[in-house]
């Protein structure tokens, strides 16, 4: 049985942007440099260093959520069931945090679903079938979004395969911005189920669930964007792509 | 209490007894229910990271015959038990949430204009509860993040925000070793500030040693 071979550590310390990435477990950095880092103690401090400051950041940030109160205070301030300064410690970050916000929101979401939402989708549906009747007497603008392409259902701004599917976005004018129809297909065309992100300049701008194998979005500004795709029962991304949307595609 | 809510009211006394008929009577009579306003709130919320609805709902209510069981729920009417079933369904989505891949990141900025996507961390920092114990721990830390030069503290609070090198580069326009070189140097004088107002001493005995465990 053959040993595995062992990389001879550098002779000279990293640099500090490779600390840096040595620190954050980047693979791509020459595993002579990270070798050095395991047999010289001023190197290994630095790491160690940079990764405990690193660890105390992250407790601390916002979205890990550890400096936001229980949900069941969130409910209780929303039940009215709060009081004194508990109340006002409580208010005082929600106004202050995003994500407890967002938790309310949904909460709201739950609480005051029912009839008149149905009413709400039903008026939808009628407008979305008026619109569409309309649309035939009304020509709509040719899309001029992704050069060199004809308008059908939308322009053709991205097409490749992922894995063994293959993932088609198509942008077209909508009434106003622009309509955004992403599908994935496996080699027969079946549809497949997926769940797509759309960011923008790092914030989540959009994200839904296909259904039959179709995200539909409207009203999306011009823009550069990130789309992510993820298929059922996997955290990580399946497909990473640029988008902009009044120019070309091109794979991230 | 009326005929129906005193018929609710034994089907839960049943559900604390450990009734298996009584469980799966409350389940086909509310699951419509709880279907209904999960489905409703996806659509409305856009909860892309609700994988499995139906699973939701069972989890919901395994939660809700177990608060009946613990003795935390006690009946006062079908209104109150359909609030506390959607109570219920809230914290199993909030839950699902959680679990999602953090791909949402909002900016950290001082004086920032109302946007829904922004944390204007002076406010963020005094709104950490006290009775958390964190507060002063918290002002600390951004207190000695404001103290960095700007390239230094943007890196820093970008971090903080959630970003990756890669979109700190795309975002600021520098390269990968003038980012990573600015993280380091950054960390290291974020560090000796730090220990000087007794952050380390006072806050960060537990976390800082125990991120450098993890980071051995």
């Amino acid at each position: 049985m053959t040993k595995p071979a062992v990389t001879k550590p550098s002779n000279d310390h990293p640099t500090e942007d490779l600390l840096a990435r040595i620190a954050d477990r980047d693979a791509e950095v020459d595993a002579a440099q990270v070798a050095h880092v395991s047999t010289c103690a001023t190197c290994s401090a630095a790491v160690s260093a940079f990764r405990a400051v690193d660890a105390t950041l992250s407790f601390f940030a916002p979205r890990w959520r550890n400096l936001c109160p229980d949900r069941s205070e969130l409910f209780a301030l929303r039940s009215g069931e709060l009081h004194g300064f508990v109340k006002q410690d409580v208010e005082k970050h929600l106004a202050a945090c995003p994500f407890c916000r967002d938790d309310v929101a949904d909460l709201d979401a739950l609480e005051t679903a029912g009839a008149p939402s149905l009413v709400v989708r039903w008026a939808k549906g009628a407008l979305s079938l008026i619109e569409n009747a309309l649309g035939d007497l009304v020509p709509s603008p040719a899309p001029a979004l992704v050069r060199g392409a004809e308008a059908s259902e939308g322009s053709l701004a991205i097409a490749r395969a992922v894995g063994d599917a293959r993932l088609e976005v198509l942008l077209a004018p909508a009434r106003t911005g622009v309509a955004l129809v992403a599908r994935l297909t496996d080699a027969k065309g079946e549809p497949l189920r997926f769940r797509m992100e759309l960011a923008r300049d790092g914030m989540l701008v959009e994200g839904q669930e296909s259904e039959s194998g179709r995200v539909h979005l409207d009203e999306l500004a011009a823009g550069r964007y990130e789309l992510v795709l993820y298929r059922p029962g996997s955290r990580a991304p399946a497909c990473e792509v640029s988008l902009d949307v009044r120019g070309e595609a091109t794979a991230a | 209490m009326s005929d129906p809510d005193e018929e609710l009211a034994a089907l839960v006394k049943k559900v604390r007894a450990r009734d298996p008929a009584a469980e799966a009577a409350l389940h086909g009579r509310y699951r419509r229910f709880v279907e209904r306003r999960l489905a409703e709130a996806r659509e409305r919320r856009n909860w892309f990271w609700l994988d499995d609805q139906e699973d939701a709902v069972q989890e919901t209510f395994v939660s809700f015959f177990a608060a009946v069981r613990d003795g935390r729920f006690a009946f006062e009417g079908e209104s109150r038990l359909k609030g506390f079933l959607v109570r219920t369904a809230w914290f199993v989505a909030m839950n699902a949430k959680d679990k999602a891949p953090k791909t949402r990141t909002v900016s950290l900025t001082v004086g920032a204009d109302d946007d829904a996507n922004v944390i204007d961390v002076p406010s963020f920092v005094a709104s950490a509860s006290d009775r958390l114990a964190r507060r002063e721990c918290t002002e600390r830390l951004y207190a000695a993040i404001q103290s960095l030069v700007d390239s230094r503290r943007d890196v820093v609070l970008r971090t903080l925000a959630g970003e990756k090198v890669r979109e700190i580069v795309k975002a600021t326009g520098k390269t990968a070793a003038a980012i990573s070189g600015l993280k380091f140097n950054a960390f290291k004088e974020l560090k000796v500030k730090l220990e000087e107002n007794g952050f380390v001493r006072d806050c960060g005995a537990d976390t800082f040693s125990v991120a450098a465990e993890d980071a051995s």
